[in-house]
């Protein structure tokens, strides 16, 4: 039973380390400083990007949704999450179905396989995010390091969701507003094609996301979501984590299809769709 | 839970061997890339499924044959971006309807065909877009001078309050300035004697070029892979680009309406082009390293550092990692966006030369909703 386990932990180090490891200790480097209170814009409001003049962008590299102290990551059982899994409100299938995939050592994974992924997986990207406030626009967005480096748009102009979307996608459609110094993300529209975390949680087309980013200081951001998703769970659930802050550092270029490129190696040839090229 | 294998009579089987040219060919890549456009087969068949996803729509439609063999087929569309551009719907199609399609097969034998047409029992046809799909991103528009910056210099982006993206480039392809020579929406040529004129190539990659152009582009790794564009390419692609200008950053974030809606930075600060974490010489970008600096009016880009994983233009011209791109945009107005680009690439090239082309605005929208990894496995 062992030998597989670490051959597991062992893939999922090797792909951890597809970066330098000067670049690895930058990125995990942060800075001590501690500031009154969070870097703020012009106009006010809570700057969740690096103060002008310098540079900097987030991680959450221990960030999980749950705690499974049975977890077949036995390294990952200090990590931060707030909920166990026991308390995350599955229903039978969705259960049944997140066994299956730790039983199967996450092999369907979508996110190895360079699917872009949103929510609460895209703040735990393992390289981090940068968001950028862009007030005039009435935009924010969130540019992803790792995994497809996609970017997401947070609509801050007041708008609603559309009516009707008709093709639901990873990151699904956000709209914002600031409540306070929090930045409040609602989003729906999300597909069906990406997991939401690394522990296989499922969610379905009905999930409703809010998300809550709240920069405590210039160091600190506390990130708090809740899935509410009637097709997947049996009642609203809420978790979280700490993100950090890597002052002096800017996010880069990484592409997961660059040495991704085999669709027989990421899927096994039983597995290929004929309209893959 | 898909494929369901209804069962239903075939209609017809005909193979057209008169040469035969597809008459839509919009898509990512050249229809003739993956399927055999010289030949068109009729079949009729049952829908069991629309996957409504990017790069490609496809509706899969279960057909029987002569021994009553039922096959379940993939119809390729194009994306869904434009077949709802064009006003159709993921349920325009039930699952259960009855449709012929007509077009060309896949070159590698497994059950797929690209879609010409689709007629639906009713003699209704479906899904079909006209030739300038990708001109309605534009809208209605109104002229006017190029917006700026208190600073003075022009906006990539939207005045304050608005939003909007630049599209519907004027050339597909890198060409040398001053050289014609008719190219399809892909950069394949009309005439592929053209090849030698259409940039200083070096014996190699001039001979690359044409390989590629010959097999249709069928080895793009923006195809096979959906590696990004990088380079001029990104001002190439359907579905657009997005300046977001940070002053007080000194930065530029150029957002891609294809791809996987990927991102690509500009640093106006002045920094060496030593690059940003991870660029160094051991690890080249698909982006490259990219230094700004105004110039008057124009907005001058600095890059090197490319790797050599993707292809920079439509077409399939070759480069190496000793690519180096000077891009000089300029706004000219409202709605117009001049792009210049100077390739310096000794290892693929006998001499510097330039290509330019214009992208229109596309006013108060934003850039649509693409993945290309949606359909991949």
């Amino acid at each position: 039973m062992l030998a597989p386990l670490l051959a597991v932990l062992g893939a999922c180090s090797q792909s951890d380390e597809s970066i330098t490891e000067q670049t690895k200790s930058a990125v995990t480097q942060t800075t001590t400083v501690t500031a009154d209170g969070p870097p703020r814009l012009e106009d006010g409001s809570v700057n969740l990007g690096p103060p002008p003049g310098s540079m900097g962008f987030w991680t959450a590299n221990n960030g999980r949704l749950v705690n499974d102290p049975n977890n077949y990551e036995a390294a990952r059982r200090e990590m931060n999450s707030r909920v166990n899994i026991e308390d995350a409100p599955l229903q039978p299938w969705t259960l049944a179905l997140t066994n299956y995939r730790q039983d199967t050592f996450i092999a369907s994974e979508p996110y190895t396989r360079c699917k872009p992924a949103g929510g609460p997986r895209q703040i735990m990207s393992p390289y981090g995010f940068e968001i950028v406030q862009m007030p005039e626009m009435e935009r924010v967005y969130i540019l992803t390091v790792s995994n497809a480096m996609s970017y997401r748009t947070i609509y801050m102009d007041g708008r609603e969701h559309p009516a009707e979307i008709l093709r639901p996608t990873y990151l699904g459609h956000s709209i914002g507003h600031w409540e306070g110094d929090t930045l409040v993300i609602d989003t729906v529209g999300f597909s069906e094609r990406s997991w939401t975390n690394r522990d296989g949680l499922p969610t379905t087309d009905k999930l409703h996301l809010t998300e809550r980013l709240t920069r405590s200081s210039l160091n600190d951001m506390d990130y708090t979501f809740t899935i509410d998703d009637p097709g997947a769970y049996t009642a609203p659930w809420t978790s979280g984590f700490g993100v950090e802050w890597n002052a002096d550092q800017e996010v880069f270029e990484y592409m997961c299809q660059e040495n991704n490129i085999s669709p027989a190696a990421m899927v096994g040839e039983g597995r290929l769709s004929i309209i893959v090229p | 839970m898909k494929k369901q294998y209804i069962q239903c009579r075939l209609i017809t089987v005909t193979a057209v061997l008169a040469a035969f040219y597809a008459p839509y060919v919009l898509a990512h890549h050249p229809v003739s890339a993956k399927f055999d456009t010289t030949q068109s087969v009729t079949l009729t068949g049952r829908v069991t499924e629309v996957d409504w996803a990017n790069p490609h729509t496809h509706i899969f439609m279960s057909v029987e044959d002569k021994s009553g063999a039922v096959k379940n087929w993939a119809i390729e569309l194009e994306s869904p971006i434009e077949l709802e551009w064009g006003g159709w719907r993921p349920d325009t199609l039930a699952i259960g309807a009855v449709i012929t399609v007509e077009g060309p097969l896949a070159r590698n034998g497994t059950g797929q065909i690209w879609a010409n047409s689709i007629i639906k029992e009713d003699g209704n046809s479906v899904f079909d877009l006209p030739d300038n799909i990708l001109e309605s991103q534009l809208g209605s528009r109104v002229e006017g001078p190029a917006p700026r910056w208190p600073d003075g210099h022009p906006r990539l982006g939207s005045e304050p309050g608005q939003s909007g993206y630049w599209s519907v480039p004027s050339q597909h392809s890198l060409v040398e300035s001053g050289v014609s020579v008719a190219m399809d929406k892909h950069g394949i040529l009309a005439n592929i004697e053209d090849a030698a004129s259409v940039a200083p190539f070096q014996d190699w990659a001039r001979d690359l070029y044409v390989i590629r152009q010959q097999n249709f582009m069928k080895d793009d790794p923006l195809f096979l892979y959906c590696i990004p564009p990088g380079g001029p390419r990104m001002f190439q692609v359907p579905y657009g680009v997005q300046f977001l200008e940070q002053p007080i950053h000194q930065r530029v974030t150029v957002l891609m309406g294809g791809g996987n809606s990927n991102w690509r930075l500009i640093h106006l600060d002045g920094r060496e082009q030593i690059g940003q974490v991870t660029g160094n010489d051991n690890n080249p970008l698909f982006f490259g390293r990219g230094l700004g600096r105004w110039e008057g009016d124009s907005f001058v880009v600095d890059s090197n550092g490319f790797n050599e994983s993707f292809w920079f233009s439509n077409g399939g011209l070759p480069h190496t990692s000793q690519l180096h791109l000077i891009e000089r945009f300029t706004r000219v107005d409202l709605n117009t966006l001049q792009y210049e680009v100077t390739i310096d690439d000794p290892g693929a090239y006998t001499r510097e030369w330039k290509s330019a082309w214009t992208l229109l605005w596309v006013a108060n929208k934003d850039l649509p909703d693409h993945y290309c990894q949606d359909n991949r496995p």
